[in-house]
């Protein structure tokens, strides 16, 4: 164990480390502000463990068998017959040749069964090696490199720590110098109606890929020059059937936001570990008061993937936060700072209006009297 | 500041919602059709079971035992399309729209799914024109002020604010939850509320303690060839744990139909042109339908500029409407400026040749944040014959003094009496325009612009300025003078 592992260890107590996986670190992304999601992201906690394990109650987070298996299925006619299904996406859309069919499954070349230690963490390691060694072809211009690499494994530092992330496959073309992320989304196509927050988390979790490659290649002495921009595919399936379509994605936004994330972890363990002193000495992320007492930054999209949400919003509601009328509540109310505060300047009682009170004050009273006179006349 | 950023805070106060228009802004069949399907997750539209009936009635449910097997959905669909051609064709005959309600977004999001779906089938004609059937409030519901389908929370989020989020809004009951509150524990309440499913969905941890265990073993069962009674008992299992999720949904949409006619607002006048609008658009639609039109795979350019077109003008119309007929959004409009509101003064008529004159006046206003220029066009809210142009403004203290000219309406209204208020709109409603409009675009598009012409490219303009040869090299040499 490292001694950053020995700090996070202590820092999260009793509870074993979780991997945050690429979901963890665009959680994380979505939500820069919150420090209760990056103290128990870089601890090694998930939302949904946090939820049952310290707080003792249920996550209501969980996936329907019935999706698990339509994703499942649509994986397998993906990856069925050597990737065939792949390859002829790849081909149709002029990306791959006709000779460019070198397919490598990880899954198949080093499988993981659930529960049957070592052999699980000797294989996925093997994973990682093997993907580096791919990636390290592929970077000085091999043209035996594989085109297409099923279930990679590489690794992200957070907070100086390395973390395994799995894209779902890496593709380039033989006269390619890098590998490309690839997502595969079992929800459908439906071009621009799709909906927009699935294809931004999409992008987003193909965006920690990128960013993984790249840390690597700079590691290894290769680096991606800056005229290739950051891109992604998604391949998303038809509407009513499992026939795959392909897109490609531009990921500047999203790569610079994982960046971020990266670059603003490095103080991280530092600031968490002052943190947690000054809540108590030995505190620890296991104890359910001490995670509480973590600040967080709840927004009303919290709750789209995050089990923290319900209990975040309970205490903005304690709090009287205005972001629980909206986000555009949060902005119109920020120099009143709480619903509390906004209700005193509405009603014209509490404590006078000061600085930007003043103007919400004004505000709010005009509003509510123009309110009062078209609904009521009075 | 936004006047519905202030009615959330009374609502959040009051734990109630708080109204925020004067009138009703969406029209209520009283024949309309509620729809409430519910899909297995992980699935696009296969409909696992689905609610329908007509307002003020009990719904009558289907559940198909694994809508994965294509068979038994496509039984399940053919039993509603002959509920929806009836209602469809009870509209023609009466010379009227069908309009569909559903409790949310998603399932509005679900009906565009199964249109597209649908209508290009090619192993089930009658499923097909299912799908066609449902282009019609698909393709509506795009349009602003369309009355074809409508969503329970969309509708009632127009009448009413609440103490929470809009993405929470989305979920019926916690929204009805807000409009009829408990007399008592309302977070709690609202927290129960929200666990019940109301969207197109059932919820993750139920699928898997008590519907996919009863699929499963239908499934089991069907592929180990059981008795026709074995399979119909499991079928019945299965509707048994859907049927009381989907009533739900059923009743709760109901309810929110029936809190919006007990509000007893007037109509929105524009109501009145939105629905002949409808009616319309159902015409085109079934005539097309009739003429045995198909519906294309992608818009061709051409259609597409007109379809924009159309939701464009659908969107200024409303808009429009809107600030002028109801009184929340005329308030809101005053606030933010958008209308103008103050008091004439200072008449003047100007001689331009002999016996042509030029009439204007001035409105003082106290409006804060009025948007508004020299130049731009204006029109009498009470009084759309009186236009106007904004000639100047000047700003003394907190007055707005606002030079108009009158363009039309001198001899129909004239010009306003010293001291008299009045209220001034850049925009009118006019549900005819878009007729002018698509003959416009009509003419324009017979040449399609050379971005659309395959394999052409116009010819570079002659620069109308001579460039430099290096342009570089001038700006150094430039520096180094200075």
């Amino acid at each position: 164990m490292t001694s950053n592992e020995s700090r996070i260890a202590r820092l999260r107590g009793a509870l074993f480390a979780e991997e945050p996986g690429a979901r963890g670190i665009e959680r994380m992304a979505r939500n820069l502000s919150c420090e209760k999601i990056k103290a128990i992201t870089v601890a090694g906690i998930k939302p949904s463990t946090a939820v049952e394990k310290i707080f003792k109650e249920p996550s209501e987070e969980g996936i329907s068998p019935f999706a698990l298996s339509a994703g499942n299925k649509f994986e397998q006619t993906l990856f069925e017959n050597g990737a065939a299904a792949i390859l002829k996406l790849y081909r149709d859309a002029g990306r791959l040749g006709l000779t460019e069919c070198k397919v490598e499954d990880l899954s198949e070349i080093y499988p993981v069964r659930p529960g049957i230690y070592p052999e699980k963490q000797i294989n996925l390691k093997r994973r990682e090696n093997l993907t580096m060694a791919f990636l390290r072809r592929k970077a000085s211009g091999d043209r035996s490199a594989p085109n297409i690499i099923i279930k990679p494994r590489i690794l992200i530092t957070l907070a100086g720590i390395s973390h395994a992330i799995e894209p779902d496959l890496l593709t380039a073309g033989d006269d390619d110098l890098y590998y490309r992320p690839v997502e595969i989304k079992s929800y459908a196509n439906r071009g621009g109606k799709t909906d927009p927050a699935d294809i931004r988390s999409a992008c987003r979790q193909a965006a920690v890929g990128y960013v993984a490659l790249v840390e690597f290649e700079k590691s290894a002495g290769f680096f991606r020059p800056n005229s290739e921009p950051p891109i992604c595919d998604l391949i998303l399936h038809k509407l009513g059937s499992y026939a795959p379509t392909l897109t490609s994605m531009t990921i500047e936004s999203e790569a610079d936001s994982i960046r971020r994330v990266i670059k603003e972890s490095r103080n991280l363990l530092n600031d968490l570990e002052i943190l947690l002193r000054s809540i108590g000495d030995g505190a620890t992320l296991s104890d359910p008061a001490v995670l509480d007492a973590i600040p967080n930054n709840y927004l009303p999209a919290c709750k789209e993937h995050c089990s923290l949400a319900k209990r975040c919003r309970k205490q903005a509601r304690q709090e009287g936060n205005p972001v629980l009328i909206g986000i555009r509540g949060r902005q119109a109310l920020a120099g009143a700072g709480s619903i509390g505060r906004a209700l005193e300047l509405l009603k014209g009682v509490g404590r006078p209006a000061v600085g930007s009170e003043i103007e919400i004050q004004k505000q709010l009273q005009e509003s509510s009297r123009t309110l009062r006179e078209v609904l009521y006349g009075t | 500041m936004a006047l519905d950023v202030t009615a959330k805070l009374e609502a959040y106060k009051n734990k109630r919602a708080q109204r925020i228009t004067s009138h009703l802004q969406v029209a209520i069949q009283p024949r309309a059709m509620i729809l409430c399907p519910l899909v297995m997750a992980g699935e696009d539209i296969a409909i696992h079971a689905l609610a329908f009936g007509r307002l003020g009635e009990e719904p009558k449910i289907l559940t198909v035992a694994d809508p994965r097997f294509r068979d038994d959905f496509y039984a399940l669909l053919r039993e509603f399309r002959k509920v929806l051609r009836g209602y469809a064709i009870e509209c023609y005959k009466g010379n009227e729209y069908p309009q569909l309600w559903v409790s949310s977004e998603a399932a509005s999001k679900l009906v565009e799914s199964l249109a597209e779906s649908l209508r290009y089938n090619s192993h089930d004609p009658e499923v097909k024109k299912l799908g066609e059937l449902l282009t019609y409030f698909a393709k509506r519901s795009a349009v602003a002020g369309q009355q074809a389908l409508h969503t329970a929370t969309g509708a009632l989020k127009r009448h009413f604010a609440t103490g929470q989020d809009e993405i929470e809004d989305e979920h019926l009951l916690a929204l009805l939850t807000w409009v009829a509150p408990p007399s008592a524990n309302f977070f709690g309440f609202l927290e129960a509320a929200e666990k019940i499913p109301m969207g197109i969905k059932t919820n993750p941890e139920y699928d898997r303690d008590v519907l996919a265990p009863l699929v499963y073993n239908y499934n089991k069962a069907r592929r180990r060839k059981a008795s026709d009674i074995e399979l119909e008992m499991r079928k019945k299992l299965i509707n048994d744990v859907l049927d009381p999720i989907v009533r739900r949904i059923y009743t709760e949409t109901q309810r929110a139909i029936s809190i919006l006619r007990k509000l007893g607002l007037p109509e929105l006048e524009s109501l009145f042109s939105l629905e002949q609008r409808e009616i319309q658009e159902f015409f085109r639609h079934a005539d097309y339908l009739k003429k045995g039109g198909h519906f294309p795979l992608l818009d061709s350019p051409k259609v597409a500029a007109f379809k924009l077109t159309v939701r464009e003008n659908a969107e200024e119309n409303m808009e429009a409407a809107l600030q002028l007929e109801d009184r929340v959004k005329r308030g809101q409009a005053l606030l933010e400026g958008k209308m103008l509101q103050g008091v004439a003064t200072r008449s003047a008529r100007l001689r331009t040749a002999p016996r042509n004159y030029e009439y204007s006046f001035v409105i003082e206003s106290r409006q804060e944040n009025l948007r508004l220029r020299a130049g731009d066009e204006l029109i009498l809210a009470n009084d759309p014959r009186l236009r106007v142009v904004v000639d100047g403004i000047h700003r003394v203290g907190s007055v707005n003094s606002i030079n108009l000219r009158i363009l039309k309406g001198q001899k129909a209204v004239g010009i306003p009496a010293t001291g008299e208020t009045l209220e001034f709109v850049k925009n009118l409603p006019d549900w005819g325009r878009i007729g002018t409009q698509l003959n416009q675009l009509r003419v324009r598009t017979q040449q399609m612009p050379w971005t659309h012409q395959k394999g052409f490219l116009p010819a570079p303009k002659p620069a109308r300025r001579r460039t430099p040869e290096n342009a570089l090299k001038l700006i150094d040499d430039l520096r180094r003078e200075s």
